[in-house]
């Protein structure tokens, strides 16, 4: 399901146009990412937490080298589903595609 | 930053920024994680552009074991939802560390890395020497010192960077000896040149998401910038899993070091300190540690004089002691030696690691058989390049005699390059003088240039397509004409000399690319003293027919716009 999907659902459902769900999508996503860019973390019920978790530096293998390397530190997205979300969709069949 | 943000926060400014009513945007907001349910259910995968996307994976059944319980247990298999962050998402993510690369490592420094593993693992319980990692902690007194001075180097530039996040606190010191190194060795001396190459990188620690947002692009040129730079270890920025209360001052250091327990153990860490003092004389630790270790010197005699009087069970703790002392001091000399050698490695380091001995004969052979096709290719090349001018200035040369006493004339635009050869005898520069013979005759290798009267509607680019086939190589005519300003606005009525490719058709010579990079080099000057944002693209492009940029350029090119051109390919 693309972006495209999911706005015109929800301008269906709101009764807007596609460019209008579409700037209050992108509202949404910005929010959310400059919330989760500086650090912050924060849950949606029904969707989950979002916050940042730091990967450590590792070693690792560079087969194209054939050597090892170091892998610095690493900030990511982190990113938990709530429990209804997860009980939903434990034993969904997943068609492959 | 790192706080708690909550979803009526979060409502209230979505509400605020979209001017809809707060009861609004929380419905919509609920319809919208109903719909990415529903799309998971569906389809197994949502994507929110600009956003990420949500997918769901399969897991696997697995044995799983309930504590409470002590049985174990079949977690049967299901799938879990998980999001993946678009490629925005994750630079803002992660600006902090943006800076840094992966670093190949040396086979042999492999086991000093497994120490720097031990170290992120182990706990922050750096109250605890042991004994019996006295021997170890000996062993790694020479990376002691690093840390140390690491640290102190660290402290300085910390104290110019005002601290606003718990995770940049975290980062200065990857190596302070907060927790005592087991059986490992701690991690790598490799750290001490990096270290000072590091500093600059540490003062740009980006540190706030406000000032990110603000410089993105600055961030994101200046790390480009950097990231050459920054081959080097960057161990300096890592995040410390352990405490970070352990950076304060180098004293606080040295008494975690020396603690608060035994004596002995007192007395063992001191010469420690005192073998790191006499690697490296410059820190400002000497004069403690020595004032230290006089007084644990004294102490150790009087023990010695009350040995004798000791029952022998302490005469047998006390000579234990003193065996231990005097492999400290072997191990130390030991240690002085690998410092050394290491020292001579990390000379070395920043430099890309070097093929192995037993690779290197046959990667000569490859090098030397890849040197003579290119030389061969290099070689018909140019004696081609030179066929094709030599038809054009015997050509020109004829026609020399009867065109060289023109005056300005006006030129047919439609001709093709290679037929060309009578207008090519003249040249006009753009400062309209006729400077034309004296380049058609000594251009050997320069390429020929027609000139050319710009019509109304014409642009740099059609004319570029007209006479090369490919409207993108128009700054090639730019920089062939001096006195352009501005490539977005050519005047009607004005000339231009437009270079004509040497080669056959629609293909460029070597001299031609020249002539294109020059252009491109051209043109980024000009927007970039105009301040346009685009001016970096143009020395991208440049890259794209001249490797060595700065060769061609007469003054020195920005660097960060040097390193995106290198870089984005």
């Amino acid at each position: 399901m693309n972006t495209s999907d999911v706005v015109a659902i929800l301008a269906e459902n709101w009764d807007m146009t596609h460019a209008e769900a579409r700037d209050f999508l992108d509202v949404i996503t910005q929010t959310f990412t400059e919330n989760i860019a500086s650090g912050n973390s924060f849950s949606i019920p029904e969707l989950g937490t979002f916050g940042t978790t730091t990967r450590k530096k590792r070693k690792s293998y560079n087969p194209h080298y054939e050597q090892y390397m170091k892998l610095p530190p690493k900030r990511v997205v982190d990113f938990n589903p709530s429990k209804g979300l997860k009980e939903d969709l434990k034993q969904v069949d997943i068609d492959d595609e | 930053m790192s706080e708690k943000v909550t979803f009526g926060e979060l409502i209230e400014s979505i509400a605020e920024e979209t001017e809809h009513s707060k009861q609004f945007t929380h419905d919509f907001l609920k319809d919208f994680v109903d719909i990415i349910n529903g799309g998971l259910e569906e389809d197994g995968k949502v994507n929110i552009a600009g956003f990420g996307k949500f997918e769901l994976q399969r897991v696997d059944e697995r044995e799983g074991y309930n504590p409470q319980t002590e049985e174990k247990i079949t977690i049967p298999a299901h799938n879990k939802v998980v999001f993946k962050p678009y490629k925005d998402l994750r630079e803002l993510v992660n600006a902090p560390y943006a800076h840094m690369e992966p670093q190949l490592i040396e086979e042999e420094e492999k086991e000093e890395e497994t120490t720097s593993n031990a170290e992120d693992h182990s706990s922050a319980d750096h109250q605890a020497v042991d004994s019996q990692t006295e021997k170890s902690a000996i062993d790694s007194s020479s990376s002691i010192d690093e840390d140390n001075k690491q640290a102190q180097k660290e402290q300085k530039s910390e104290s110019d960077i005002p601290e606003s996040s718990e995770e940049q606190k975290l980062n200065e010191d990857d190596f302070i000896p907060t927790a005592p190194p087991t059986s490992h060795q701690q991690d790598s001396d490799e750290d001490k040149t990096s270290d000072k190459n590091q500093i600059e990188t540490e003062e740009d620690f980006p540190f706030s998401f406000e000032a990110q947002q603000e410089s993105d692009e600055d961030i994101s040129e200046a790390s480009a910038s950097e990231s050459s730079d920054d081959i080097e270890d960057y161990d300096n920025g890592d995040i410390v899993e352990f405490r970070a209360a352990a950076s304060d001052t180098e004293d606080d250091l040295l008494e975690e070091f020396i603690g608060s327990e035994e004596k002995e153990q007192q007395d063992e860490t001191s010469e420690d300190i005192e073998a790191v003092e006499e690697t490296e004389p410059e820190t400002n630790e000497p004069q403690e540690f020595e004032d230290k270790l006089d007084e644990t010197g004294s102490s150790e005699e009087e023990d010695d004089d009350e040995e004798k009087e000791a029952t022998k069970s302490e005469e047998e703790v006390l000579a234990e002691e003193v065996e231990k002392l005097e492999e400290t001091a072997q191990d130390l000399k030991q240690d002085q030696q690998e410092q050394s050698d290491l020292e001579d490695k990390n000379s070395q380091y920043p430099t890309p690691p070097t093929s192995r001995p037993s690779d290197r004969s046959s990667s000569f052979s490859y090098v030397a058989a890849a040197a003579i096709v290119l030389l061969l290719i290099a070689g018909g090349a140019w004696y081609y390049s030179t066929l094709s001018t030599n038809d054009t200035t015997l050509i020109s040369s004829s026609e020399e005699p009867t065109t060289s006493t023109d005056a300005a004339q006006e030129v047919n635009t439609q001709q093709q390059e290679t037929e060309d050869s009578q207008e090519s005898a003249q040249n006009q520069s753009q400062a309209s003088t006729q400077s034309s013979a004296t380049q058609q005759s000594t251009g050997n290798t320069a390429p020929d240039n027609q000139s050319v009267e710009i019509e109304e509607g014409q642009t740099l680019w059609s004319l570029a397509e007209d006479r090369y086939g490919n409207p993108r190589l128009w700054p090639w005519i730019y920089g062939n004409n001096g006195s352009l300003e501005d490539p977005d606005l050519i005047y009607a009525g004005s000339s231009l000399s437009i270079p004509l490719p040497s080669g056959p058709q629609n293909t460029l010579t070597s001299t031609d690319s020249v002539g294109v990079a020059k252009g491109f080099i051209a043109t980024y000057k000009w927007y970039k003293s105009n301040k346009q944002s685009k001016a970096k693209n143009h020395l991208w492009a440049a890259k794209l027919y001249h490797d060595d940029l700065q060769q061609l350029a007469d003054v020195p090119i920005d660097k960060t716009d040097l390193s995106y051109a290198n870089k984005a390919r």
